[in-house]
């Protein structure tokens, strides 16, 4: 677009055009940045910004609920951070500085940190994560990751996830470049004739699984580039009120698990991270829903004893004594099985025979797969409930464990669709601030009295769940 | 300070489903009628695109069955809209509000008042008319675990929605 040769008119006259604008959006920004003010008074932070239209916007320091500050890369170069104050109320409640020297941003975080001391708001319940950093002294360092761990914590992580995501991607892409280049893909891939190919069953087998390896290589490198840019230099640090996450390679995030708003740790591990010994470690907090896409507190690997320290921390080890075990119903295999084994398989049964593609019949072994799956899943449910807490495990590869406080429950529901109601089962749906736990095809006579225990557990309790 | 920490015997426990569900206005199934008949009607514009816009002027019998299919469809959701609204009930205890639906897939939500967030009251046209509204519950645990209890009489919805902010009041005070 830059190149522009002295050619025939109409052609020139677009690309001035688009030059025209780009050196417009440029002016725009110089002049935004010079229109570009913030000052500060005794209790609020007065913003005055825009070229044409003229925004003034004003935060009392005691709206605030946290400052963060964010680097990317440009950040990181130029030495400058990006300041996120959020405050309490509706959508558009949070305010950006995008460039602001880290010195000037920190005076201002810690301007707003003594105000908020000075005036005693610390015991109002919206008022988290700003307290929390003026206490960062006390910070002990728990938990730190280096590059060769790094690697290994990459190579445990879901590598079909990122295969799925890599051919959705693909599909995507190729339908981009069709239209660029007018279908010319699909007209060449159309004289393959696939007849005279002749490939025989061995070469398709073959062909498939040398797809399948590539797709497994590629998907493995692209999740191992990820973890290690998402998670470079990770350290965790401890305080007294909560953990403190920083991670990254170009963008470098600072997240913290605010213990008052912790409502369900969750953690486990998948088949890869079992040979290696690793954890996957989560954190759930209470957050708003407009908060949901905040980033969460969530540690990709980690070893037992760490994962111990984090469960120990909410959950000390007296509480976690005499649960009373439930399991889900073994009905679930005929269920899930008929659903999602029997029904496609069926269907693809059909296809292939009314298509004559004979080897369309083998995805009819999604049939057993399930079946095999289901039982699985049946048998690794678990639900365990004391005087003080929930907790599930579920997994048929790995486990995935869920461990809530009971008095951190909001609400309860049970649903029953038209075959559990005949065989009086239920789906058990427990809501907490910080997310939902469902607990599938429990007999009914456990799930009311859960439910009716829990509720029992909720009303009398006198704690606050934030 | 005396500790006392009795044996708790869980089937002793006050049991939610036990409660008696209180019906919603009778004049609420009139609201679901018309709500049904309105989509019915929106459904209805199938089979009429087929009979005035698609060429099937040899094939009638495509329009014939397109409506026979719309018809059965019509008379199975107006049908159920009685039994639907059978299933539908609250019950307000001491300390929680359940409100339970559904027909096929049955649900009873229940919410402990010392975990209501904020209430509301809300007037949709069709209710507006019938004099009915609806009262929603908020908790903190997002839009899955509120309760919304539709046709309600305007005041009474007004006055259980006092009801419940004393109740959350109180909890609040005791804490």
């Amino acid at each position: 677009v830059f190149v522009l040769r002295g050619d025939t008119g109409r052609d020139a006259w677009w690309q001035i055009g688009i030059l025209a604008l780009g050196g417009l959006s440029m002016l725009g920004s110089i002049l935004a940045y010079f229109k570009y003010y913030f000052h500060v008074t005794e209790d609020e932070i007065i913003i005055s910004k825009g070229i044409l239209k003229k925004t003034n916007l004003t935060i009392p320091f005691d709206r605030v609920q946290s400052v963060d500050f964010e680097q990317t890369i440009i950040h990181q170069i130029l030495d400058v951070v990006k300041v996120k104050i959020d405050t309490a109320g509706s959508a558009n409640s949070e305010l950006d500085i995008d460039a602001l020297e880290l010195p000037i941003a920190e005076k201002l975080r810690s301007i707003i940190i003594s105000y908020q001391k000075a005036h005693k708001k610390i015991d109002v319940d919206d008022m988290g994560e700003v307290i929390e950093e003026a206490e960062e002294k006390e910070e002990v360092p728990i938990l730190q990751v280096d590059i060769p761990e790094l690697i290994k914590v990459g190579i445990s992580q879901n590598h079909l996830k990122t295969g799925g995501l890599i051919i959705a991607f693909g599909f995507a892409a190729f339908n981009e470049l069709e239209q660029i280049f007018e279908g010319f893909a699909s007209e060449q891939l159309e004289q393959i004739d696939v007849e005279q190919l002749a490939p025989d069953p061995w070469s398709i087998a073959l062909f498939a699984l040398g797809v399948a390896v590539f797709f497994l290589f590629l998907s493995f490198l692209i999740t191992l580039v990820l973890t290690v840019v998402r998670y470079y230099d990770m350290k965790v640090s401890r305080s007294d009120k909560g953990f403190k996450l920083v991670a990254g390679l170009f963008n470098r995030k600072e997240i913290s698990a605010v213990h008052r708003k912790v409502q369900i740790v969750k953690w486990g591990y998948n088949a890869l991270q079992k040979i290696l010994g690793l954890f996957r470690v989560n954190i759930l907090q209470a957050a708003s829903e407009l908060a949901i896409q905040k980033p969460r507190f969530a540690l990709p690997g980690v070893y037992e004893s760490q994962v111990n320290q984090f469960i120990g921390e909410y959950f000390p080890p007296a509480v976690l004594q005499q649960f009373k075990s439930f399991r889900v119903h073994p009905l679930i295999i005929y269920r899930y099985t008929l659903f999602y084994g029997f029904f496609p398989a069926v269907v693809f049964c059909l296809v292939a025979y009314l298509s004559g593609k004979t080897l369309l019949f083998t995805f009819a072994l999604i049939f057993p797969f399930m079946l095999i799956w289901t039982i699985y899943y049946q048998r690794n449910w678990r639900l365990e409930v004391n005087d003080d807490c929930i907790k599930t495990t579920s997994g048929v590869f790995g486990r995935q464990f869920h461990l809530l406080h009971l008095y951190k429950v909001q609400s309860i529901d049970l649903s029953q669709s038209w075959f559990q109601r005949r065989r009086s089962l239920a789906h058990l749906n427990i809501h907490t601030a910080g997310g939902s736990i469902t607990i599938p095809y429990l007999d009914i006579q456990s799930a009311q009295d859960i439910k009716n225990y829990m509720l029992y557990k909720v009303e009398k309790s006198r704690k606050a769940w934030m | 300070m005396s500790f006392e920490n009795p044996q708790l015997d869980i089937h002793e426990l006050p049991a939610y489903q036990e409660s008696d569900y209180m019906p919603l206005e009778l004049a609420y199934k009139k609201v679901i009628h018309w709500i049904s008949a309105f989509f019915v009607l929106i459904l209805l514009s199938g089979p009429l695109l087929l009979y005035f816009v698609a060429d099937i002027k040899e094939e009638k019998w495509i329009f014939w069955v397109a409506f026979g299919l719309w018809f059965l469809i019509s008379a199975i959701i107006m049908g159920l809209v009685g039994p639907a609204f059978r299933q539908k009930g609250y019950a307000v205890r001491e300390r929680d509000i359940s409100y339970k639906t559904g027909l096929i897939n049955r649900i009873t939500t229940t919410v402990p008042f010392n975990r209501v967030q904020h209430c509301d009251i809300k007037q949709g046209v069709i209710s507006r008319y019938f004099g009915l509204s609806k009262l929603n519950i908020y908790t903190a645990g997002g839009a899955k675990s509120d309760l919304a209890i539709p046709g309600l009489s305007s005041e009474k919805a007004q006055k259980m929605m006092d009801f419940v902010l004393q109740k959350t009041l109180d909890f609040d005070e005791e804490e």
